[in-house]
């Protein structure tokens, strides 16, 4: 009787915290028991630079951000300082939303034109210019291979995406016919060395992004240079905090992407080492960018046996190519786990 | 206000504030019917009178106790300094043992609240023992300084 009244006021007691906790922390350390045998997924497939942008380059957006962003944007800031690094007239430069969009652009005289597109180049470009109208022919990426192809317009990718190899644009700018377009894709253009602009030519179109070495993706920032390059500007400009985060790396991001640059060549430099001596290569080049094949295995098999180890690259199939696969290369640590797993292949 | 809400915290806590979480029960207890409810609003009721009598004990019956006690060792060993010391220890001792069961019948009296249907989280017991110093306090005051205080002084010779 005494016993029962008694369980019946115990049910009111209350748990004490470490009760309470005591689910939460055993939960807890099983993830952390967990987490020290799990293998974490690895994403070698993402050509976008691995780590945030430089903090104040976000700070620049941040601070447009807060301000007068119920008015149109001025790109004019933005686009002198443009025209000042690359040493051309005002109206030759214009910012647009990424490199993609402003090749969209660039395409859209190429309506009916065949186009001779050095490959393999950049994904998109073949689904580019059909969008435009145009006929993409795939062609080497040499100098006299374009020189002598029958086409209205030439789009180059260099850096090459996925290669990394540079092409001689200068040289081929020089020998292309005058009539012919030259658009060249130079998203990865601080990865590779110093070159002499082209733009002085007619005709042709360069596209630099802020998505690779200025590590700024996700704010859908670039610019194009070359002649009548108005007509590629976006319809009332570009968004205040990507203009200032553009206009902010223009103007102080040179230290960073010079670090980039050199993180990226030693990363390549230390995966050429260590692939020595094994079946697996790629062809030496600038920037983030592999194209790795092996001499015992297709593409396929190679994503896939890295995949088995949570390592996920791009298959050489996204290009037309059976042979290889394209490596985003990240941080010392990534490269030493992608040439351990390719030694287990 | 509810006790969760955010503006009350001046936004600087996203979710809940600190403390204010349910209540978490070894079970989901089952009450009774709203005849032992009541006889528990009232069983707490009482436990809480309990509770202040024997809080208030601290400040006039015990002390006065332990220096009834310290004047009869006083008076048997001849020594006041002995006197003093057994009665100090002594008041001590039950300070410790008179808190050791308010804290009891503070516990008991949370459990007969959430008996009775309350949702009671904290105990009266720190409320209670301040409450009761003050009004100690005060009386000790009117005591010392009007009744037994000046008064002779002041008063017609």
């Amino acid at each position: 009787m005494i016993r029962k009244l008694l369980d019946y006021y115990r049910q009111f007691e209350e748990l004490s915290p470490e009760e309470i906790s005591r689910d939460l922390i055993e939960k807890r350390h099983a993830e952390r028991a967990q987490a020290l045998t799990e293998v974490q997924p690895l994403d070698l497939a993402t050509p976008a630079w691995h780590e945030p942008p430089d903090a104040e380059a976000v700070n620049a957006a941040t601070y447009a951000l807060r301000r007068a962003v119920n008015a149109y944007p001025d790109p004019g800031a933005l686009h002198e300082a443009i025209a000042a690094r690359h040493g051309v007239e005002r109206e030759h430069v214009v910012a647009g939303h990424g490199a993609g969009e402003l090749l969209r652009a660039a395409f859209r005289p190429l309506r009916g034109a065949e186009v001779a597109v050095a490959w393999p180049g950049w994904g998109y470009l073949p689904r580019l210019l059909n969008e435009a109208g145009a006929s993409p022919v795939a062609v080497d990426p040499d100098v006299e291979e374009l020189v002598g192809a029958p086409a209205q317009a030439v789009v180059i990718c260099s850096p090459n995406d996925p290669t990394g190899a540079e092409m001689d644009v200068a040289a081929l700018a020089d020998r292309l016919d005058p009539a012919t377009w030259l658009i060249v894709d130079a998203a990865l253009a601080e990865f590779g060395p110093p070159r002499d602009d082209v733009v002085g030519r007619e005709r042709t179109v360069v596209v630099r992004s802020f998505s690779k070495a200025h590590a700024m993706a996700g704010l859908r920032g670039g610019y194009a240079l070359g002649h009548d390059v108005a007509a590629l500007a976006p319809v009332a400009g570009v968004s205040a905090p990507a203009q200032a985060a553009m206009l902010w790396a223009l103007e102080n991001g040179d230290a960073v992407v010079a670090r980039r640059r050199a993180a990226a060549a030693r990363e390549r430099e230390r995966l050429a080492a260590a692939l020595r001596d094994t079946p697996f290569s790629f062809p030496a080049g600038h920037g983030p960018l592999v194209w790795l094949e092996s001499s015992e295995h297709d593409g396929a098999a190679i994503a896939a046996g890295l995949a088995a180890q949570r390592i996920y690259v791009t298959p050489g199939g996204a290009w037309g190519d059976e042979r290889h696969v394209r490596v985003a290369l990240r941080d010392g640590a990534a490269t030493d786990r992608l040439s351990a797993a390719l030694s287990e292949i | 206000m509810p006790r969760n809400d955010p503006t009350d915290t001046g936004g600087l806590f996203i979710g809940r504030r600190p403390g204010t979480g349910p209540l978490h029960y070894r079970g989901a207890p089952e009450r009774g019917g709203p005849g032992r409810r009541r006889t528990d609003a009232l069983l707490a009721a009482g436990v809480l009178v309990l509770e202040v009598l024997v809080c208030l004990s601290l400040w006039g019956p015990q002390p006065v106790a332990w220096l009834w006690v310290g004047s009869q060792v006083d008076y048997h060993s001849g020594s006041v300094t002995f006197g003093i010391a057994v009665a100090f220890a002594g008041m001590i001792a039950t300070l410790m043992l008179t808190l050791a069961v308010a804290t009891r019948l503070d516990r008991a009296w949370r459990i007969l609240r959430r008996a009775a249907g309350y949702e009671q989280r904290e105990g009266m017991l720190v409320r209670i023992f301040a409450a009761t110093a003050v009004v100690a306090g005060l009386a000790f005051l009117v005591w010392f300084v009007i009744l037994e205080g000046p008064a002779p002084s002041l008063a017609p010779q």
